[in-house]
């Protein structure tokens, strides 16, 4: 996904004063960004915006970009950093009201069960219901295909740590959605 | 991977972002940044515009500084005049700093002798314009009245 050197020359062009040059780190990262932002919020609108938000602040902060690790893994945290901080004060709250609504307390019929199990929509209302640093986890894992070694320098954690995270949140996930562990 | 982690992995939904996003985000940030776009144009002829007004300020207190040190040095050598045998009766040390002193001296005396001539010229003209006057009247009092 992210091409490094290629990264490096545009950003040397732009701290040269050719700022026109940016576009071309937009275009190269914006739908990705905007589908792990996606993944998070699932909210359009508010991946969109979060996004560029993202981009202006790289852009403002484009001189403190030490370059010691690639520029999109720095974008996707300072995205994640206006995430967390958005989700923890609005959309946390409203991810489990609805997560409330998807599973009905009394436990399902095997059939229904199974139904739901296959439902895309369900599998994204559990997700949506995770605690952020297992939801991260989950989608940068299995909807990104980020290994652990780059969710660990993402979210800054020991490998160690990521392991915990993916295996909880799987375990919560299945509670959610089979009613068992 | 087993059945459930293919499940999770199959509930990932596509985005498609607004075409308009690139656009949108360039010009949010030319928003945020306007200096970017004009700081050749503006500060420019500014810098050269506190440039002017400096060296005005400068200049003026320098030449106004230059006046009041003739006129300082002009009193000072009177004063090294009244006692000229003090320095030298100090020693033969105090002589090498003598030279400058002494052509600050010259200078000094040089502007004293053309403020002289000056006022000696202005002395004339005053008489000048007396004796102009003079004639004149002499000349109103030769003219027959009827």
């Amino acid at each position: 996904m992210a091409d490094v050197p290629q990264d490096r020359a545009v950003i040397a062009e732009i701290r040269e004063g050719n700022h026109e040059c940016y576009r071309q780190l937009v275009e190269r990262y914006h739908r990705g960004l905007i589908q792990h932002l996606y993944n998070m919020t699932q909210d359009g609108v508010a991946a969109e915006d979060i996004a560029q938000e993202a981009f202006v602040r790289a852009y403002q902060k484009l001189a403190q970009y030490g370059e010691a690790y690639a520029f999109s893994t720095w974008l996707y945290k300072i995205a994640d950093n206006i995430a967390f901080r958005q989700l923890k004060q609005t959309k946390h709250m409203q991810d489990i009201d609805e997560l409330e609504e998807l599973i009905p307390d009394d436990r399902p019929t095997p059939a229904e069960t199974f139904d739901r199990a296959l439902s895309a929509e369900a599998v994204r209302g559990a997700v949506s219901g995770l605690p952020l640093e297992y939801r991260q986890t989950i989608t940068l894992f299995y909807w990104e295909n980020r290994s652990y070694e780059e969710i660990a320098e993402l979210l800054e954690r020991p490998i160690g740590t990521i392991r915990t995270w993916l295996h909880r949140a799987k375990e919560q996930l299945r509670k959610e959605l089979y009613g068992q562990v | 991977m087993d059945k459930f982690e293919e499940q999770i992995k199959a509930a990932q939904k596509a985005y498609e972002p607004k075409d308009t996003f690139i656009d949108a985000t360039m010009q949010h940030i030319a928003a945020h940044h306007p200096r970017r776009r004009w700081s050749a144009k503006v500060w420019a002829p500014a810098l050269a515009g506190v440039a002017v007004v400096a060296l005005v300020l400068v200049a003026l207190p320098i030449s106004s500084r230059t006046i009041h040190s003739s006129n300082s040095n002009s009193t000072t050598t009177t004063a090294s005049q009244t006692q000229p045998s003090t320095s030298t009766a100090q020693g033969s040390s105090n002589t090498t700093s003598h030279p400058s002193a002494g052509g600050t001296d010259n200078a000094s005396l040089e502007n004293d002798l053309g403020g002289v001539q000056h006022s000696m010229s202005q002395e004339n003209n005053d008489q000048s314009s007396a004796n102009s006057a003079l004639n004149d009247q002499q000349n109103e009092i030769a003219t027959p009245t009827s």
